[in-house]
């Protein structure tokens, strides 16, 4: 059993359709008005509880749309998120309406991450494919406000015919805007998007291979939405996927993630809207585990055509979405992929003889060592700041405090942990949980290990 | 998964914090090189034009500056609360900043209707910050000894505001009786001192000296000493010398079991701590500590007639600001200040590149040479006062400039890293300055 099958990786909430963008490429076919049926505050306060059952480990959540900003409650959901023990990210458009002061407000509140669109490398690029006038400023002055007020950030490139070729420029204004994460979405035809706005096979593995040679060198991580076979490129390197608190394998469409529109309906993704439940009746977190398209969509042993027989069907798995738009069945190839499998049979290789050596703590202590106080140079294991850490195959659960509850580092050790343990190889998932209870005092500092 | 403390991690963005400090800095150098230019001043009496423009420029400029800017830092930190209103506080600089050179330059040329006016804008300025500190610290859960002595400092401020205000507009209306001058002038000055200084020093030090020294926190009678003698010594000690030396005699002994309190403290963090090894910040701090015996000495001497006339009592606010006061300001900011250039600039970077420790921030040889330097400029001073030598008050001087063009030099290295960030990092501004 997958650690997917209990829970995904990630959920994705679309929170309202309304949005004042009009993108060429748009998945949910964006309106400039909210919906009366979206999710009341109640519903969607009840969702995120539901969304927080999946532990002990929950996803991480984003909230999507549209744009996020136009629902007047969401400041208090993404409070509602932090309370219920989620690390809540939001994706809101490139418009007038993010503010300083409404950043602000949702980092007071615990936004984890702010994920931008940023899709062309020039104002003219940029706009032309958002089709609004000064969308490409206000994603700039959003990346700028947003890294001044500390929020970690990410940065959403679609990679179409449009956009392919501004990806080397973008690269580089990614490295600029000093984001943690760059998360480049390879166009899926559905919404607004057409196919003929979708890379070839052969063009998406060129840029695969481009992505992977960033990431070796990149300051920050490079994830890939509907092209897991970023994993097997990265396999055929003999590499792990970066550490940016990521899972180590592909996360996709019902496998991993989850997706729930505007109204509550709930699919395997954004990408691959078949409806399989809705949270206004059914419980999410049985639909997940249990609804047969969820269920088919991570056997790996249920693919059709290449990805039916591929060697890495269980680290990649193919574009669920992809192959559902090309024909209309979800468990079929995903034409979008160049590779040719090279044996049949080849699930027992890559689920047997490929699997990484068991995590063990000396590993992780050594990762934690890594993590040092600023002011006292000393990592937290000698501070003794570290009280316990379970290793459950792939999962690291680090329990730790701080010196003081007010640190100024609070809100960033979880995340140079998280970090630092996701480097020791075979760790997929990392949980940090802070606790102040009891309290550290200097007693905890390990002998010998005063700071000079 | 990670559970915010609730308030935490809401610091403020550096750069409010630094403006303030940056200020107070270069008001540091400008008064250590008055005390230069106005050694024939300092060589009388303390009550002169422009020793007052001198003395603005240590207490407001230098001291009020750091204390609020650090408050900033610090508030979020030591009590978990977020900053009321982080937009007040860059007004409340503009104003006292504006003041403050107001001020001192009314002062300084002994124009007393526009003093008056500055003290005004440097009143609203002080009214910005009490009001942004008591909303930031409304409905504090526990009000414990650090938080007891921050309120404390805040209702000093406006003590001293007052006073200040009732000085100002005498020099305009001369109300005041010829005889009640002096006695609301020495009012003014203690209030600033031990109403408003003191309690933030020793309440702060609590907190944070045994963060930095890795010692457990303190407790026991020392604190019940801090607070009972400071809460019921000051305003005894003021009424004292607007009416009744003996009354203000009463509160001096109340304030030196204060001090006393506090020194037992520091020696307890210092005997207990985990670090064994001493940066040059923690240096200043302790030496600061240290500089409170000779000063509450001199205090209790004039308090009790057993010392008296103005050039001892100078040299008594010279220890007392320049000694204590000002190398504790120091230590500390030595501890601030990277700090603050650390997490706006390597912060984000942990995890993903190498990042310097905030040691490797810092400047040794430099902040020992300011040790040296200031340490050594403060002594001379006050010894030079005592004495009356216009010469030697300038020479104390000159050697006091250098530690604090020395210590300015430390802050400015460690200021350099926010130009020196990396290159993803300084794009990232450029871009963010291009659009805003």
């Amino acid at each position: 059993m997958s650690a997917f099958d209990r829970a995904p990786f990630i959920v994705i909430w679309e929170t309202t359709r309304a949005c004042a963008l009009a993108c060429v490429h748009c998945r949910a076919a964006a309106i400039p008005h909210r919906d009366p049926g979206e999710l009341t505050t109640a519903e969607a306060q009840a969702l995120i509880d539901r969304i927080a059952a999946f532990g002990p480990r929950p996803p991480l959540l984003v909230f999507t749309g549209g744009d996020p900003l136009r629902r007047p409650d969401i400041v208090p959901l993404v409070a509602h998120a932090r309370a219920r023990g989620l690390a809540p990210s939001l994706t809101p458009s490139g418009t007038a309406a993010v503010t300083a002061e409404r950043l602000r407000a949702l980092r007071d509140a615990g936004l984890a991450r702010l994920a931008v669109s940023l899709d062309g490398a020039t104002a003219e690029s940029h706009d032309a494919f958002r089709r609004v006038r000064g969308s490409h400023r206000h994603t700039l002055r959003i990346l700028a406000s947003a890294r001044a007020l500390g929020l970690p950030l990410q940065v959403n490139t679609t990679v179409c015919t449009q956009t392919v070729a501004d990806l080397p420029a973008l690269a580089r204004q990614v490295e600029a805007f000093g984001v943690t994460l760059w998360a480049l979405f390879f166009l899926i035809p559905i919404g607004r998007a057409r196919a003929d706005q979708a890379l070839s096979a052969a063009d998406i593995e060129r840029v695969l291979e481009w992505a992977a040679d960033l990431a070796a060198r990149a300051p920050y991580g490079v994830k890939t939405t509907e092209a897991p076979q970023y994993h097997r490129v990265l396999a055929e390197r003999g590499r792990a996927p970066d550490a940016v608190g990521r899972a180590g394998r592909a996360v996709t469409d019902g496998n991993g993630f989850v997706f729930i529109d505007h109204v509550g309906n709930i699919c395997p993704s954004g990408f691959l809207p078949e409806v399989a439940g809705n949270v206004r009746r059914d419980d999410l977190v049985s639909v997940y585990r249990e609804h047969p398209l969820f269920t088919a969509l991570r056997d790996p042993a249920r693919l059709g055509g290449r990805c039916g027989r591929c060697e890495y069907a269980a680290r990649c798995g193919g574009s669920r979405a992809r192959a559902f738009a090309a024909t209309g069945d979800p468990l079929g190839e995903d034409p979008g992929c160049a590779y040719e499998p090279r044996a049949a049979g080849a699930h027992a290789i890559a689920g047997g003889s490929d699997a990484p050596p068991p995590v063990t703590l000396e590993q992780v202590t050594q990762g934690l060592g890594t993590v040092l106080d600023p002011e006292l140079g000393l990592s937290v294991v000698d501070l003794g700041l570290v009280y316990g850490v379970r290793i459950a195959g792939d999962a690291v659960a680090v329990t730790m405090t701080l010196t003081a509850p007010g640190c100024p580092v609070h809100d960033l050790m979880p995340e140079w942990v998280r970090s630092a343990v996701l480097r020791v190889p075979g760790v997929e998932h990392v949980d940090v949980a802070l606790t102040f209870d009891p309290p550290w005092t200097p007693d905890r500092i390990l002998p010998g290990r005063g700071s000079n | 998964m990670s559970v915010p403390h609730p308030g935490a991690g809401r610091v403020p963005e550096a750069t409010v914090p630094l403006r303030y400090l940056i200020a107070a800095v270069l008001a540091f150098v400008l008064a250590a090189a008055g005390v230069v230019a106005l050694a024939g001043e300092l060589a009388g009496h303390y009550y002169h034009p422009r020793l007052a423009a001198l003395t603005h420029t240590v207490t407001l400029g230098w001291i009020t500056l750091t204390i609020m800017g650090a408050s900033y830092q610090l508030v979020p930190i030591v009590f978990a609360r977020p900053i009321w209103s982080e937009r007040l506080a860059r007004w409340q600089f503009a104003l006292l900043v504006a003041g403050m050179i107001g001020l001192v330059a009314h002062f300084y040329i002994a124009e007393f209707s526009g003093m008056l006016w500055a003290a005004g804008v440097v009143g609203a300025g002080i009214v910005a910050h009490l009001v942004n500190m008591a909303m930031s610290l409304r409905g504090l859960a526990r009000w414990t000894f650090t938080a007891r002595l921050f309120a404390m400092s805040l209702a000093g401020l406006v003590l001293t505001l007052g006073f200040g205000v009732v000085l100002a507009a005498d020099r305009v209306a001369r109300f005041l009786p010829a005889a009640g001058f002096f006695p609301t002038l020495h009012s003014h000055f203690h209030l600033a001192l031990l109403g408003w200084v003191m309690p933030v020093v020793l309440g702060v030090a609590a907190r944070v000296y045994p963060m930095f020294l890795l010692a457990r926190e303190p407790a026991g009678w020392p604190g019940r000493a801090q607070l009972w003698g400071l809460g019921l010594g000051v305003p005894l000690l003021t009424l004292g010398l607007l009416a009744s030396p003996w009354l203000a005699r009463v509160g001096a002994l109340l304030v030196a079991a204060a001090v006393l309190g506090h020194l037992a403290w520091v020696a307890e963090i210092a005997r207990a701590r985990r670090r064994p090894a001493l940066d040059w910040g923690l240096r200043f701090v302790l030496t600061g500590a240290a500089c409170l015996l000779p000063a509450t000495a001199l205090g209790l001497g004039l308090a009790f007639d057993v010392l008296g006339g103005p050039r001892l009592a100078l040299a008594y606010a010279v220890v007392a600001l320049g000694g204590w006061i000002s190398l504790t300001i120091v230590g500390m900011m030595l501890k601030i200040v990277p700090f603050l250039v650390w997490y706006r600039v390597y912060a984000p970077q942990v995890g993903r590149a190498a990042v310097p420790t905030l040691a490797q921030l810092a400047r040794p040889a430099l902040e020992g040479l300011a040790w040296w330097l200031l340490t050594g400029g403060v002594l001379g001073l006050a010894a030079a006062l005592a004495a009356g030598s216009a010469a030697w008050i300038r020479a104390a001087g000159a050697v006091l400039t250098l530690g604090a063009l020395a210590f300015a030099a430390t802050l400015g290295a460690t200021l350099q890293h926010l130009r020196a960030r990396t290159p993803a990092a300084r794009a990232g501004s450029a871009v963010g300055a291009a659009v805003q």
